[in-house]
C-alpha cells in the first residue's frame, strides 16, 4: 500500500530508488504506455486466445461449443463475481471452493429427499448467506485478518462436506432443469443469461449506488472511508453475504454441471476464482477493478481451459499458462505503479 | 513473547532466556490495564499451544488406549515430517512481513519432486545427488517468487498464486501427469522407511535438526534479527542499514528449499515421486504458522509456537486416526483451533480499528 | 463579529495511554471567521482538530455548536453537523472520479441506495462553478489531478456537506504560491459566506492572508491568542523563540547542566577509557578549522530541493533550520542514499560519496536518526535490546553469528551511558517513554561508531527533562570529535546547541552564520523567505 501513497516524497518513507533515473517527460510517457498496456493487455490477450485456438482447432469457433463453454463456465463466474466485491475492499477469501461443495450437498441431498425445487434454492441461498456472513462477521466484526479467517473457514467447510458426504457419493438431477444449460432463449442458454444479468447487476451496483462507492472507497483508503462517515464493518460484512448467495447459487449450477457431490467436491474453485479475478485486472490491494473486469478473466481462464484441449495440447500445460498469465499481468500492473509513484514524485 | 496483539507488541528479546521473558511486563499502549502473570502467561501463544496439547493428549489417550503405546507416541510425528518442514518456511516468509506469504510451496514441493524423480531415474543418477540438485532447483524456485515480490513491489499473495499455478503445472507437464519410481537405490529409502534408536530418521535427523537450526538463526544470528526487523518496520529497517529486499528474498528462497526437502523426504518415503505431491499443502502450512502465533503481518511469532502448533496437530492426527475418525476432520478441527486461537487475540485488535 | 461564538470548546483534554496530548484546551471561533491554529508539531494542533471533527472523543471537557451542545462520536456526526474537515494525509479516494469523491458519504440516491447521477452531476457542477473551479473535472480520476486540485475537490467536498465550519489542516504545505492563492481566494470567499475557517499552519508567510485570529497551542495547551501577526511574537508563544537570546556555544544552558557526564569515553566503542569531557566548549578554534567531514556541493532532487552546498566538521554541531517543508529531512534522507539524487556531489571523509541506501551510510560512518521515531525509527514488536543493537549487530558477530555477550554488553554499555530507563533489556520498548525511545534509537546509531551524525528533531515530542539530557547528551558526542548536523525547527534547541547554522527555504539553502552571527531574528527571516 505505501507504493499507492500520494504524498509528493514529503514523507520520509519514500521507496528506496529505482535504479534508472527519473525524468518528468520519459516517466510521464512510459506511464502512458504502461498504462495503456494495462488496460488494454485483458483484451488483447482474449483476442490472441480467440484467434489461435479458432486456428488451431476448426470446432473452437462453433456456437455449440462455446455455450457449451458458458455454461460449464457457470459456477466459476458466479463465484469470482462475488470475489470481486470482497477483494475491492482489499479482502481476500479462500473458503470458497469448498462452501461452495458443501452447500451442493445439501443441494443434491434435499433433491434426493424430494424437495421442491424452489425450496432447495431458497435453502442454497439461506446456507450461502450463513456462509457469507460467516466470513463477514470474523474478518469485518472480528477484525481477523481475511486470508486466515477464510483458510479456517475453508478447513470447516472441508471437514462439513466430508462429514456430510459419509463415502456415499449422491447423485443429483438439477435444482432447475434450465441449470443444465439446455433450456435456451434465442441461441443462447437461459442459464448463461442468467450469469450475465447477474454480472449487469452487480456492475450497476457497484458503479450507480451509494453501496458500491463506499466498496470502492473503502479499498481505495479505509481511514478517509471512515472519516467520510461510511459505515466500514457493515459495507464489509453485506459483500460478503453477497458473496455467499451468489456461492448459494453457485453449488445449484455446479451441481447441474458435475451430477454428483463427492469427498472433496468444489475444492478446486477456489483459486481459480481468485485467479478469474486477478487475471481481469483488479488490484489485491482493493479500490481498483470492476465485475466486468473479473467477467474477462473467467472467459479467459474457461476458453483457455477448454481450446487447450481442442488444440490438442495436454491439459496439463493449462496451469503453466494461467500462471504465466498472472504473473504478467500483476507485474505490469506493479510497473504501472512504480512508474506512477515516480512521476507523482517529481512533480 | 509470541504476542500477537500486533501493535501492542509485546515481544521480547529472543535472546534473553526464558525465565526473565515469563516476567510479568509493564503493559504497552494505550489504555490497557496492566495485566497480571497469568493474563500474561495466557498472552504466549506457546503457552495455550501447550495447554492444548495437553488436554488433546489426555483426550485422545482416553479415546483410544493405542494411543499411548510408545510406538505411536515415537511415530506420531512421522506423518508430520513434510508438514511441519513447510510450516517452517511459510512461518518465516510471514514473518519477514510486507504481506509475505507463500501460496506456491506446495506446488514447489511437487515440482521438486518431480525434479528429483527425472534427475534419479531418467538421469540415471545417484539419488543422493539428485536430491542435492534438487534443493537447488527448490532455492531458484523461491529467487523466482522473491524477485517479482521485491523488484516489481508486487503482492506476495498473487505472485506466489500465478507461480502455485506456474509450478504445479510445470511438474505434471515434465512428469506428464504419471508418478515416477525407481529410485529406491543407493540406500535412499533411509530417510523415510527408517527409525534411529525407535524414532523415525526423517523426524529426528530432518524436521528437529531443521527447525533448531532455524530457531538458532532467527535468534542468534545477525539474519534472524534482521527477519525480525523487516517484519516489524521495513521503513525503520532500512535505515537501521537491513537490506530489507535481500532479507526477503532469502525468505522465499529459504521456504522453497524447504519445500525441496519436504519433496525428497517424501520421495523416500512414499518411494514414488508424484507430480501432485505437495498439492494442497499450501494451506496446511500456513495455518500451522498462524497457529503457532505468527502474526499473519509479520514481526511477530516463533519458530517454537509454529513446533508446537504441528505437534497439536500431530497428536489430533493420530489420536482421531486411532479413534477411527477420517483424517479430514482433522483439518476441520485445525480451522476451528485457527479461529478460535484468533478470536482470543482479537479483542484488543478489534478495539483498536474501532475508530 | 462579536456574536455569540458558533463553535466553543471548554476544558478539553484528551490523553492517549500516559501522554496527555491536551490539557483544559479552550477555543472559540464566530461565524465567518478565520482562525490559524498554531503550535509546533506535537503541540496538540491536530489532536483539537480531530476531537471538534469527531474522530476522537475528550476525556474532559465539552463543545458547543451553534449555542448547542455538541458531541460528535463519529465523523459522520460531526459532518452531519455542519463540521467538515479537509485532512493532510486521507486524502481522498484516488481510484474514484471527482464526482464519486465529492458526494462519497452523502450520495444523493433514489430507492434502494440508486444514484441519482443526473441531479449529482448537475448538483456537482453547481457547485464547482460557484466555487470557480473547472466543471470539466467532475469525470477525471481523483488520482491523476495534481494534489492542488485535489485539495479544492476536498474543500468542495466540505462546502457540498454544507459545512458551518470548515477545518483546514496544513493545506498548503503541498501547494506551489499560485495554487495556494486560489485557495485563500476560496477561503475568503467562504468565509464571507459565512463558514468558520480553522486553519492549521506552519507558515508564516501566509498568515496575514488567511487568518483574522492566531491561537498558539504549547505542549498541549492554551499558549495564548492574538490578531496581530507578528512572526516574532508567535514564534514566541510557540516556544520556538527562547525568551533569553543565547550565544551559538550555547555556554549558558551548559551551565545549567551541572555535572557533565562520563559518556564521552572512546569512540563509542566498549574499549578505550577516555578522559572526561565538558559538555562545553566545542566550537573551539580547532574545530571550526579542521577538514570537514561531509562537504555537500550544489546537491539537488528535482522537485524538493536544489543546489544546496555546505559542509560539516568533526566535533561541531552544525544546525539545519527551515520550517516545516522546507526540505530539510528529505536532504538529510538524500545524504543517506534514501531520496535520489539529482545534481551534485558529496564528498566524505575526503572522498566522493554516492549513498545507495542508509546502509551503505552506515558502513561509511554516517548514522541518522530518523525525524519520525514511530513510523521510521522504532520495532514495534521488539524489545529494548533488540531495538538498540539493530544497527550494530555486525560488531558483535562472527560470520553472522550474534555473540549473545557481546550484544549484551554492547546494550549494557549504552543503556548505562545514555541513562536509558528501561526494567530490563528485555522490554517491550513500546513501554518506554518517548524520550527514553529516542534515547535507544541514539544508542542504535552511536554504536555503529559513526563519524557523522545526523539528527533530525532529537527532542520532538519529549519531556522537558529529557530533552535537556539529550542536548547535553549531543553536545558530549560532538566533544568527541564527531561531526553532527542538527536539524531542528526549534529554535531554542537550535541556537543553543549549534556552532553553525544553515538555513533551508522552500528547498534552498538561503542563509548560513557562523559562532556569533547566529541570531534568532536573521534565521527567521532566512526562513520565513524575508531574507531573499
Amino acid at each position: 500500500m505505501t507504493t499507492l501513497t500520494d504524498s509528493p516524497g514529503r514523507g520520509a518513507s519514500t521507496p528506496p530508488p529505482a535504479p534508472t533515473t527519473p525524468t518528468g517527460g520519459a516517466g510521464l510517457s512510459l506511464y502512458r504506455v504502461v498504462h495503456l498496456v494495462q488496460v488494454w493487455l485483458l483484451p488483447a490477450l482474449l483476442v490472441v486466445e480467440f484467434v489461435a485456438f479458432s486456428l488451431l482447432s476448426p470446432f473452437f469457433l462453433t456456437p455449440q461449443n462455446l455455450t457449451n463453454v458458458a455454461v460449464n463456465a457457470a459456477d466459476l463466474a458466479l463465484i469470482a463475481a462475488g470475489l470481486t466485491l470482497v477483494i475491492l475492499m482489499g479482502g481476500i477469501d479462500v473458503s470458497t471452493g469448498f462452501a461452495v461443495g458443501m452447500l451442493s450437498w445439501v443441494v443434491a441431498s434435499l433433491m434426493a429427499a424430494g424437495q421442491p425445487p424452489i425450496v432447495v434454492f431458497l435453502a442454497a441461498l439461506a446456507g450461502g448467506a450463513v456462509v457469507g456472513l460467516l466470513n463477514g462477521m470474523l474478518t469485518a466484526r472480528l477484525a481477523i485478518p481475511s486470508i486466515v479467517a477464510t483458510l479456517g473457514t475453508s478447513a470447516l467447510f472441508q471437514t462439513g462436506l466430508f462429514a456430510l458426504w459419509n463415502s456415499r457419493d449422491i447423485f443429483s438431477t438439477p435444482v432447475f432443469p434450465f441449470l443444465s444449460g439446455g433450456a435456451r432463449l434465442g441461441e443462447l442458454p437461459i442459464l448463461v443469461l442468467i450469469v450475465l444479468a447477474v454480472y449487469l447487476v452487480l456492475h450497476l451496483v457497484l458503479t450507480r449506488t451509494t453501496f458500491g462507492r463506499s466498496i470502492y472507497a473503502i479499498g481505495s483508503n479505509v481511514e478517509a472511508a471512515k472519516l467520510s462517515g461510511i459505515n466500514v464493518r457493515r459495507v464489509r460484512v453485506i459483500g460478503s453475504v453477497i458473496l455467499g448467495l451468489l456461492i448459494g447459487v453457485a453449488a445449484c449450477t455446479y451441481l447441474a454441471r458435475v451430477g454428483v457431490v463427492q469427498a472433496s467436491s468444489g475444492g478446486e474453485l477456489t483459486m481459480l476464482a481468485i485467479a478469474s479475478v486477478v487475471v481481469g485486472g483488479t488490484s489485491i490491494l482493493g479500490g481498483e477493478g470492476s465485475v466486468l473486469r473479473t467477467l474477462g478473466g473467467v472467459v479467459f481462464i474457461v476458453v483457455l481451459d477448454n481450446g487447450i484441449v481442442l488444440a490438442g495440447v495436454p491439459s496439463l500445460w493449462n496451469g503453466l499458462i494461467v500462471g504465466f498469465v498472472i504473473l504478467v499481468a500483476v507485474s505490469i500492473n506493479g510497473l504501472a505503479v512504480i512508474i506512477n509513484a515516480r512521476k507523482k514524485r517529481s512533480l | 513473547m509470541s504476542d500477537v496483539q500486533t501493535g501492542a507488541g509485546a515481544a521480547s528479546a529472543p535472546t534473553r532466556p526464558d525465565t526473565r521473558r515469563r516476567a510479568p511486563e509493564r503493559t504497552p499502549g494505550s489504555g490497557l490495564k496492566p495485566t497480571g502473570g497469568l493474563a500474561g502467561l495466557a498472552k504466549d501463544r506457546r503457552v495455550v499451544l501447550l495447554a492444548l496439547i495437553v488436554v488433546a493428549f489426555i483426550a485422545m489417550s482416553l479415546i483410544s488406549p493405542y494411543f499411548l503405546n510408545t510406538a505411536n507416541l515415537l511415530t506420531l510425528l512421522q506423518y508430520s515430517a513434510v508438514i511441519g518442514v513447510l510450516a517452517l518456511g511459510q512461518t518465516l516468509v510471514i514473518l519477514g512481513g510486507g504481506g509475505g506469504i507463500d501460496l506456491s510451496i506446495g506446488s514447489t514441493l511437487s515440482l521438486c519432486s518431480v525434479t528429483f524423480g527425472l534427475l534419479s531415474v531418467g538421469g540415471g543418477m545417484s539419488p543422493w545427488l539428485a536430491a542435492l540438485l534438487t534443493l537447488a532447483v527448490g532455492a531458484v524456485l523461491g529467487l523466482i517468487n522473491g524477485l517479482f515480490i521485491t523488484l516489481l513491489r508486487l503482492p506476495p499473495l498473487i505472485v506466489t498464486l500465478g507461480t502455485l499455478y506456474l509450478y504445479a503445472s510445470a511438474a505434471m507437464v515434465l512428469s506428464n501427469g504419471v508418478d515416477i519410481n525407481g529410485f529406491d537405490r543407493d540406500g535412499f529409502s533411509t530417510i523415510g522407511q527408517t527409525s534411529v534408536a525407535g524414532i523415525p530418521f526423517q523426524v529426528l535427523l530432518v524436521l528437529l535438526p531443521l527447525f533448531i537450526v532455524g530457531a538458532f538463526v532467527m535468534h542468534r544470528t545477525v539474519f534472524g534479527r534482521q527477519v525480525y526487523a523487516t517484519g516489524s518496520n521495513a521503513d525503520a529497517a532500512a535505515l537501521a542499514g537491513v537490506n530489507v529486499r535481500r532479507v526477503r528474498i532469502s525468505l522465499y528462497m529459504i521456504a522453497s528449499t524447504l519445500a525441496a526437502v519436504g519433496a525428497i523426504v517424501t520421495a523416500s518415503w512414499l518411494l514414488n515421486a508424484r507430480p501432485a505431491a505437495g498439492s494442497g499443502f499450501e494451506l496446511q502450512a500456513i495455518t500451522i504458522a498462524v497457529l503457532g502465533g505468527t502474526a499473519i503481518t509479520g514481526g511477530v511469532g516463533k519458530l517454537s509456537g509454529t513446533f508446537l502448533a504441528l505437534i497439536l496437530v500431530a497428536i489430533l492426527n493420530s489420536g482421531m486416526q486411532l479413534a477411527g475418525i477420517g483424517s479430514t476432520y482433522q483439518i476441520g478441527l485445525l480451522g476451528l483451533v485457527l479461529i478460535v486461537s484468533m478470536l482470543v487475540r482479537s479483542r484488543g485488535a478489534v478495539r483498536e480499528t474501532a475508530l | 463579529m462579536q456574536s455569540t461564538p458558533l463553535l466553543t470548546a471548554r476544558g478539553l483534554t484528551k490523553r492517549f495511554g500516559a501522554t496527555k496530548a491536551l490539557t483544559d484546551v479552550d477555543f472559540d471561533i464566530h461565524a465567518g471567521e478565520r482562525v490559524a491554529i498554531m503550535g509546533e508539531n506535537g503541540a496538540g494542533k491536530s489532536t483539537l482538530m480531530k476531537l471538534i471533527a469527531g474522530v476522537y472523543t475528550p476525556d474532559a471537557g465539552s463543545l458547543t455548536l451553534g449555542g448547542d451542545a455538541y458531541a460528535p462520536a463519529t465523523p459522520t456526526d460531526a459532518i452531519r453537523a455542519g463540521v467538515s474537515t479537509v485532512y493532510q494525509e486521507p486524502s481522498g479516494f484516488s481510484h474514484l472520479t471527482v464526482l464519486e469523491n465529492l458526494f462519497m458519504g452523502r450520495q444523493t440516491t433514489r430507492a434502494l441506495g440508486w444514484l441519482d447521477k443526473k441531479s449529482m452531476g448537475r448538483e456537482a457542477g453547481e457547485l464547482l462553478a460557484r466555487l470557480q473551479l473547472p466543471t470539466r473535472l467532475l469525470k477525471r480520476r481523483m488520482g491523476d489531478l495534481s494534489l492542488a486540485d485535489q485539495q479544492q475537490v476536498l474543500i468542495a467536498r466540505a462546502v457540498a456537506n454544507e459545512a458551518r465550519v470548515l477545518i483546514l489542516d496544513e493545506p498548503t504545505s503541498i501547494l506551489t504560491d499560485t495554487e495556494s492563492e486560489r485557495l485563500f481566494q476560496l477561503v475568503d470567499q467562504l468565509s464571507a459566506a459565512g463558514t468558520a475557517v480553522c486553519y492549521i499552519t506552519h507558515r508564516f508567510d501566509e498568515l496575514e492572508r488567511v487568518a483574522d485570529r492566531f491561537v498558539v497551542l504549547r505542549d498541549g495547551q492554551n499558549s495564548g491568542e492574538t490578531d496581530d501577526p507578528d512572526r516574532e511574537g508567535l514564534l514566541r508563544m510557540m516556544g520556538s523563540v527562547s525568551s533569553v537570546t543565547v550565544g551559538a556555544d550555547g555556554g549558558l544552558v551548559a551551565a545549567e547542566d551541572a555535572v557533565p557526564s562520563a559518556i564521552a569515553e572512546g569512540e563509542g566503542g566498549t574499549e578505550g577509557e577516555g578522559g572526561v569531557l565538558t559538555g562545553s566548549g566545542v566550537a573551539d578554534a580547532a574545530a571550526a578549522t579542521s577538514a570537514p567531514v561531509l562537504v555537500v556541493d550544489a546537491l539537488s532532487s528535482e522537485g524538493i530541493f536544489r543546489d544546496i552546498s555546505f559542509a560539516v566538521r568533526p566535533g561541531q554541531i552544525t544546525g539545519l533550520y527551515g520550517l516545516v517543508g522546507a526540505g530539510r529531512s528529505e536532504l538529510a534522507l538524500a545524504i543517506c542514499g534514501e531520496l535520489p539524487i539529482d545534481a551534485g556531489t558529496i564528498a566524505f571523509q575526503g572522498k566522493p560519496y554516492r549513498p545507495h541506501s542508509s546502509r551503505t551510510a552506515l558502513e561509511q560512518g554516517i548514522a541518522y536518526l530518523p525525524e519520525d521515531r514511530k513510523t521510521q525509527g522504532i520495532f514495534p514488536h521488539l524489545s529494548v535490546g533488540d531495538n538498540l543493537s539493530a544497527a550494530a549487530l555486525r560488531g558483535v558477530s562472527r560470520a553472522g553469528f550474534v555473540s549473545t555477550a557481546g550484544e549484551r554488553d554492547l546494550v549494557a554499555t549504552w543503556m548505562d551511558r545514555l541513562s536509558i530507563k528501561a526494567e530490563t533489556p528485555a522490554s517491550p520498548i513500546t513501554s518506554l517513554s518517548g524520550g527514553n525511545q529516542q534515547k535507544v534509537l541514539l544508542a542504535r546509531l552511536m554504536a555503529t561508531n559513526p563519524q557523522l551524525l545526523i539528527l533530525d528533531e532529537p527532542t520532538r515530542g519529549i519531556d522537558v527533562g529529557t530533552k535537556r539530557e539529550i542536548h547535553r547528551r549531543i553536545r558530549e558526542l560532538a566533544a568527541t570529535g564527531i561531526a553532527v548536523l542538527l536539524i531542528s525547527s526549534e529554535m531554542a534547541e537550535l541556537l543553543e546547541l549549534s556552532d553553525t547554522v544553515h538555513v533551508l527555504h522552500e528547498g534552498r539553502l538561503t542563509w548560513s552564520a557562523v559562532g556569533s552571527e547566529i541570531t534568532e531574528t536573521a534565521i527567521l527571516r532566512a526562513a520565513t523567505g524575508a531574507a531573499a
